[in-house]
């Protein structure tokens, strides 16, 4: 476990980035900037710093023409932080019975908030879940059996998870794709990858302004929808990222919406 | 907090252009510059998707660019010239594009264009129907400081919904010239020409210049950019605050460069700060907030709301849930419909043409190698092309009519559903749609396809559709091996094979070797439009044309090459002769060989001949050709390479001389029908009848020997199924080739095809053999 306390030195998002560079190079056998841009979904400017700060301590280095390179410490870091996060994913999903998607996403977080101590009693913990007596293995069957069940209804986690990353007022904000044909909305936000956005922001499709579900196509996916005069399709996966405001704009969050009549 | 900063204020002020202040320069006063004109003025058409610009060049230079009521339909850039007043006027039509961004291959390309080739005159043009998204592109133009002048066009759409426009306001307010048009027809068009030759060389140009926050941090930044970029440094740094990649990574190499972005980093997160939202969408709604607000300035008389949208009404109809697919599935039964049934008599007449072309040539030469040449080689291999002309054209004139009215953009529309099961796009379905017709121009339409792993994808796959070139193959097949209630059912589930496995084949390219995030399907849906007669029917000849040019060119050449295959290493003396010199018959194989022919050649001869001992006796010199045409044929290379690939054919139950047969069909897929009539010599005449009707008694010829040589229908449907399969002809593997941009995918569509064409006849005979040993 003495190698567990190295993870934490650095702050979370640079784990992250040693993470993904570690994935790219396991990928492609290299990593350029752009890619890791990219894959992060994250601005050119922010990894620039990003790579400064992990240089400065020594855990890449630049090669020539925007490609970075891991150090051997930087790859032992990454390792370690990679393998934290499959351990945390696997304990989330296969005991918690976290939904996958969401356990991914904790993972991410815990990987680097957990003290090494809190890791090894998780370790243990998974390991005298899966080799004790039958009594508890029962018991533990029927905790998750309950877990289980309820995730068929409605999954609890999701709002948490809407909530801390994008603020209450938008956690339970319809979605274009809520709307029934002919029935119109306001755009508030846009939550989606950097190159699904610039595309609606190109489209029109911008805060206030008001869209019309015309109408879903007949095998349910694209819909069409109407805004600035002009009609135009979107997959289902795309329009859900578009946020509209609520008919009555009551949180104190964006005080000037009420400007809008 | 400067109150025009927050996004609301941009979309809801009616004041006067309130965000967006651009210097209102007007226009160049004309007499000025007008004397130091340029030889040349080179002119590029930007504008969006579907606003008119490709018809607006073919009105300027007389062109014959592409047209489509669907957005995406020019793909490259194209240009042409013409004289105006003692300067010639260079245009260049681009692809259309809704902003500049480097999210796209046509805006990265567009982009590219205007900053390096630096164009005298900027023709933006905008579907007046639509301005402010249209506006929304003329925007980013002007802060790419160009020369414009901006065109107004689709003005009779404009008129026809009771709107009035006040031009000369909008010209005041962008700072260049305006010019309405209606490219259709071809009003406004010399107006323009004028007002562009005016323009050049104009300097005074507007400038686009930002409030608040925006505008401050692009003034920061400028400085730092200066100089470092081909793009103008107020340009790069609004991309630089919308997160532009490729504007990034040109800078890369500066010593400055990370300095550049730690400001960059900062102006963003102070313009988060201010504005509550990400720079860009700041900016877009910057753009827009000026785009709308000029578009309220500018309306005299606005939209009345009694006029019917016909759109909206073909739409309720078109897309309905129960109704759409119905009315699409009668589209597509009209179109096949069309193309085969009114296809068939000009088809009969292109094969008796031919066929008297060739009867000329066999009278007007002497019987040498030339002859040969000119009727076995050139005339019945072209002319097996040639012969689906009629359908081709039928075909292609239906799905012009179609991309014209604007109702291919809703087969996309209801079919994405269908394609984004294969990892692909819904625009996809077109060019798969057009491989019924030729793969050929299929491959080329491809093109509309933004995303390059979806439209390799589509091109490996598009093969599988059945081309015309096979239906041949099928109608030789077919009826030689099966009773006729059967025909119209196995034809049918051919063509339904061929989309199945194309639907896999995608899922599996998808997943392996074009792996990677889709491209989002975010596509406009234009209003319908009545497609002039001229459009469609050029339309059709471009790829009408592109189809004879296979013929002309590839389908020519490799004519000549199996000819040359077929007829060398040329015989000098036959068996045949020799035997029927001596009267006798050594050769036990070679007598079997003739009886079979003979039996095969006259159908009413009693089965007993077979036996009988002294079969030269009957032979009449037509037969006696017949079998020099066949030892020709072991003799030659084809023969000697069929022999040698027969161990790979054997698994799929074919001999060596239908391993021949499908040599030639590498060439074209129906060459495959000529060829497998030379090696079972018959008569050239005789093939082409099969080709052309099916009642024909020579037509019925080659079936009765096909079903002679091979009496179990299993191979009949081996046969089909490698001909649907495997070995995409040479032209389609040329075009991937060309259009993939690297000949590695014509191997690899070639190669991947004929092995999957192999394994699946392969099981099907193997199993088919058991399961008929049972
Ligand atoms: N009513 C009307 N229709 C027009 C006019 N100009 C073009 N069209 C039609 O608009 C459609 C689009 O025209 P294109 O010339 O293909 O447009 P484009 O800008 O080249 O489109 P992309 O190549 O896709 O970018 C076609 O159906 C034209 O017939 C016009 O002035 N009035
Ligand atoms: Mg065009
Ligand atoms: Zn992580
Ligand atoms: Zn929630």
């Amino acid at each position: 476990m003495a190698e567990v306390n190295k993870v934490g030195v650095i702050s979370e998002s640079l784990e992250d980035y040693l993470e993904t560079i570690y994935l790219l190079i396991q990928k492609q056998r290299f990593a350029r900037m752009k890619d890791i841009a990219d894959d992060r979904n994250v601005s050119m400017a922010s990894v620039n710093s990003a790579m400064k700060r992990l240089a400065k301590e020594g855990l890449v280095e630049h090669a020539s023409r925007g490609i970075v390179l891991l150090t051997n410490e930087g790859e032992n870091l990454a390792r370690m932080v990679l393998r934290r996060h499959e351990f945390v994913r696997d304990f989330l999903v296969s005991v918690l019975r976290v939904p996958e998607a969401i356990a991914e996403k904790d993972a991410c977080s815990f990987e680097h908030f957990m003290s090494p101590e809190t890791f090894h009693r998780m370790v243990t913990f998974f390991e005298f879940i899966t080799t004790c007596g039958m009594d508890i293995q029962t018991h533990f069957d029927d905790y998750r059996k309950h877990y289980d069940n309820l995730e068929a209804r409605d999954n609890p986690c999701n709002h948490m998870h809407c909530r801390n990353r994008f603020g209450a007022h938008w956690a339970h904000a319809r979605r274009l794709t809520d709307l029934k044909p002919g029935e119109s909305g306001i755009v508030g936000r846009i939550r989606a990858s950097h190159r699904i956005r610039q595309r609606l922001i190109d489209m029109g499709v911008l805060p206030h302004v008001e869209v019309t579900l015309l109408r879903v196509a007949p095998l349910g996916d694209p819909i069409e929808i109407k805004l600035r005069g002009y009609n135009l399709s979107l997959r289902k996966d795309e329009a859900s990222a578009i946020l509209l405001h609520d008919d009555t704009p009551e949180s104190p969050e964006t005080d000037t919406e009420s400007a809008h009549e | 907090m400067n109150p025009s900063l927050s996004p609301e204020t941009n979309n809801h002020r009616t004041e006067a252009n309130p965000d967006l202040p651009l210097e209102s320069v007007g226009i160049a006063p004309s007499t000025a510059v007008a004397s130091a004109k340029p030889a040349v003025i080179r002119i590029a058409l930007a504008g969006n998707p579907n606003s008119g610009k490709s018809s607006l060049f073919n009105k300027l230079i007389g062109g014959n660019q592409h047209v489509g009521n669907y957005p995406g339909v020019t793909v490259e850039k194209y240009q042409g010239c013409i004289r105006y007043h003692g300067s010639v006027l260079e245009f260049t039509d681009l692809p259309g594009i809704y902003s500049l961004t480097s999210y796209s291959q046509e805006e990265i390309v567009a982009r590219r264009f205007l900053i390096h080739d630096r164009p005298d005159v900027i023709v933006n043009v905008i579907d007046a129907s639509n301005l402010e998204r249209n506006l929304y592109l003329t925007v980013q133009l002007l802060e790419m400081g160009l020369n414009l002048v901006v065109v107004l066009n689709m003005m009779d759409e404009v008129r026809k919904k009771g709107m009035v426009f006040d031009t000369d306001m909008l010209s005041r307010r962008l700072g260049c010239p305006v010019v309405e048009t209606v490219a259709s027809h071809g009003e406004g068009i010399h107006r323009l020409k004028q007002v562009v030759v005016e323009a050049c060389g104009n300097t005074d140009l507007p400038r686009v210049n930002y409030t608040g926050v925006l505008g401050e941090e692009v003034a920061r930044l400028v400085p730092l950019i200066q100089g470092k970029t081909p793009y103008p440094p107020g340009f790069a740094a609004v991309k630089l605050l919308e997160d532009d990649r490729e504007v990034a990574e040109e800078m890369h190499s500066d010593p400055l460069f990370a300095r550049l972005c730690d400001e960059v980093a900062v102006s963003m997160q102070r313009i988060e700060k201010e504005s509550g939202t990400g720079s860009a969408i700041v900016l877009g709604d910057k753009r827009y907030g000026f785009a709308s607000g000029l578009v309220r300035e500018i309306t005299i008389r606005d939209k009345e709301e009694t006029v019917r949208n016909m759109t909206e009404t073909i739409d309720t109809i078109v897309t309905h849930r129960l109704l759409s697919l119905p009315f699409f599935a009668l589209t597509m039964y009209l179109t096949f419909w069309i193309t085969f049934t009114l296809g068939t008599p000009p088809m009969e007449w292109i094969d008796s043409g031919l066929a008297l072309v060739s009867q000329f040539v066999l009278n007007a030469l002497p019987d040498t190698w030339l002859r040969s040449l000119l009727v076995d080689g050139i005339i019945a291999g072209v002319g097996g092309v040639i012969v689906f002309l009629p359908n081709i054209v039928l075909l292609f004139m239906c799905i012009a009519f179609l991309e014209d009215t604007g109702y291919m953009a809703r087969i996309a529309f209801i079919m994405d559903r269908v394609m984004h099961h294969m990892g692909l796009h819904g625009r996809s379905f077109i060019p798969l749609m057009i491989g019924f017709g030729c793969t050929v121009p299929a491959i080329m339409a491809t093109r509309t396809i933004r995303d390059r792993r979806g439209r390799l994808t589509t091109m490996m796959i598009l093969p599988l559709m059945s081309c015309g070139a096979r239906l041949p193959i099928y109608l030789m097949i077919i009826p030689a091996f099966f009773p006729k209630n059967w025909h119209a059912p196995i034809l049918w589930s051919i063509y339904l094979l061929g989309v199945a496995l194309a639907f896999f084949v995608a899922i599996f390219l998808r997943k392996t070797l074009f792996r990677g995030e889709n491209e989002p399907f975010v596509m406009e849906l234009p209003p319908y439009r009545m497609p002039t007669v001229n459009m469609v029917l050029r339309h059709m000849w471009d790829r009408s044309w592109m189809y004879l040019r296979k013929a002309g060119t590839i389908i020519l050449g490799f004519s000549i090459l199996l000819w040359f295959l077929l007829n060398f290493p040329q015989k000098k003396t036959y068996d045949v002769d020799t035997l029927v010199a001596q009267g006798t018959h050594p050769d036990l194989r070679l007598q079997a060989r003739v009886l079979s022919l003979i039996n095969a050649g006259q159908p009413a001869a009693s089965q007993s001949a077979v036996a009988s001992d002294e079969p030269s006796r009957n032979l009449t010199d037509g037969q006696i050709e017949n079998i020099r045409r066949l030892e020709q044929l072991n003799h030659s290379i084809t023969g000697r390479i069929g022999h040698v690939i027969e161990p790979l054919v054997r698994p799929m139950g074919f001999d060596w001389k239908i391993g021949t047969a499908f040599l030639g069909a590498f060439a074209a897929k129906e060459l495959f029908v000529s060829q497998m009539g030379i090696i079972l010599a018959l008569g050239n005449n005789d093939i082409d009848a099969i080709t052309s009707a099916d009642s024909t008694p020579s037509g019925t010829l080659l079936r009765i020997i096909l079903q002679r040589n091979y009496p179990n229908p299993l191979i009949g449907i081996c046969i089909i199924l490698f001909a649907l399969i495997a070995t995409p002809c040479m032209a389609t593997v040329a075009i991937t080739a060309r259009e993939a941009g690297h000949w590695i995918w014509g191997v690899l569509q070639w190669s991947g095809l004929t092995v999957l064409g192999w394994l699946v006849t392969t099981i099907v005979y193997q199993i088919g053999t058991f399961i008929q040993s049972l």
